[in-house]
């Protein structure tokens, strides 16, 4: 069951169209798995689009440019069904077949090879383009991130399985936002594992133990 | 302009695709100006990557739902009502005539027929009642 959702001024401005791209594609993504915050953005475009067409304005009458321009739009063609372009709805890790939700879809060939970080921890990072480098990681069972922190913020979406960190346990379609107050160390119990996404503007810093050592190359891993 | 230009010839465009079960006009033709304009401010920053507005709000767009609001899809031609109407029993289509095309208060039907109030009112409510179901089974 989902517990963690973006929180209710990130969805107005993901609904408002104002947010930073990175964090509109993961909100688009938990959306895309959640019917709560499903309804929560029709609503919130349904009061948008209520602001927008509120009668406060005045009409002034219509120019002849207004008119002109009307008259050009009503010659365009009707467009008939908008073609969408199928893109790999899974990801594959040593046989098993992640669903991605629709949002992440097209990613899915932007996604490199999968690397044995540490342990049961795997890693497959996927190029954003402008937006930035993203990573899809995946915890065996039992399989944990060392404890960290962040320098900057991570937004994680729960794509498969269940995890938990030390604050709080995640199931599937769960989004967080962690930053430098938080500091977890993530690792998962469940049978098969958990496949998160995961989204760092800056890389992780290791508060304990040897992994301490990889802060000076976390940018190499984790970013 | 440009980006009332580019909503008023989308919506233009892509008005059969518009369904009225989903959502409230204005909430459609805000989608499509929100989306419009997220991508234009991603090409004046002249972002290359293929990532639109149509990835992150495809859903939405189809999914707003207003349960109030009047179905396009789903609209009766008048001729069609017209023979729903006939295919009532006399006694309420006597009635609703008289209340909703004549404009007639159901105390002056109830006078006109010498019947009971309470009994127009019923008549009415049953045979409106059954007006409806014919339209939506009609679909």
């Amino acid at each position: 069951m989902i517990s963690f959702h973006p929180n209710f001024a990130d969805l107005q401005r993901f609904s408002a169209g104002n947010c930073e791209t990175a964090m509109a594609l993961m909100i688009s993504a938990h959306v895309d798995m959640c019917p709560q915050c499903q309804q929560d953005c029709i609503e919130i475009q349904a009061e948008l689009a209520k602001e927008l067409f509120s009668p406060q304005t005045v009409i002034e009458p219509l120019d002849s440019q207004y008119l002109d321009m009307v008259s050009k739009i009503t010659e365009l063609p009707i467009v008939d069904n908008l073609e969408s372009i199928a893109n790999n709805a899974t990801i594959e890790l040593d046989g098993k077949f992640f669903e991605l939700p629709r949002a992440l879809r097209k990613y899915a060939k932007n996604t490199g090879n999968w690397s044995r970080l540490v342990g049961k921890l795997w890693q497959a990072p996927v190029d954003l383009g402008d937006i930035g480098k993203a990573n899809f990681i995946y915890m065996e069972k039992g399989g944990r991130v060392p404890e960290h922190t962040h320098k900057g913020t991570e937004m994680t979406l729960v794509i498969d399985g269940q995890y938990g960190d030390g604050i709080a346990e995640y199931d599937c379609g769960d989004f967080t936002l962690m930053n430098n107050r938080h500091k977890h160390l993530p690792h998962s119990e469940a049978d098969d594992g958990c496949l998160v996404f995961t989204i760092v503007d800056q890389p992780l810093h290791f508060t304990a133990g040897i992994a301490r050592l990889l802060n000076p190359f976390s940018h190499l891993f984790f970013k | 302009m440009e980006m009332v230009q580019d909503t008023m010839s989308n919506v233009w465009q892509k008005s059969h695709l518009f369904n009225a079960e989903k959502g409230s006009p204005s909430t459609w033709i805000f989608t499509i100006a929100r989306n419009i304009r997220f991508d234009m401010l991603r090409k004046q920053r002249n972002r290359k990557e293929d990532l639109c507005s149509d990835d992150l709000w495809p859903i939405l767009c189809e999914q707003t739902a207003d349960v109030n609001e009047v179905s396009l899809d789903h609209q009766v031609s008048m001729d069609e009502i017209e023979t729903m109407f006939q295919s009532l029993p006399e006694k309420q289509k006597l009635v609703i005539e008289a209340i909703y095309i004549d404009g007639k208060s159901q105390q002056e039907v109830a006078d006109e027929l010498s019947i009971p109030l309470g009994t127009v009112k019923s008549r009415a409510r049953l045979g409106l009642q059954r007006l409806k179901e014919m339209v939506k089974d009609d679909d």
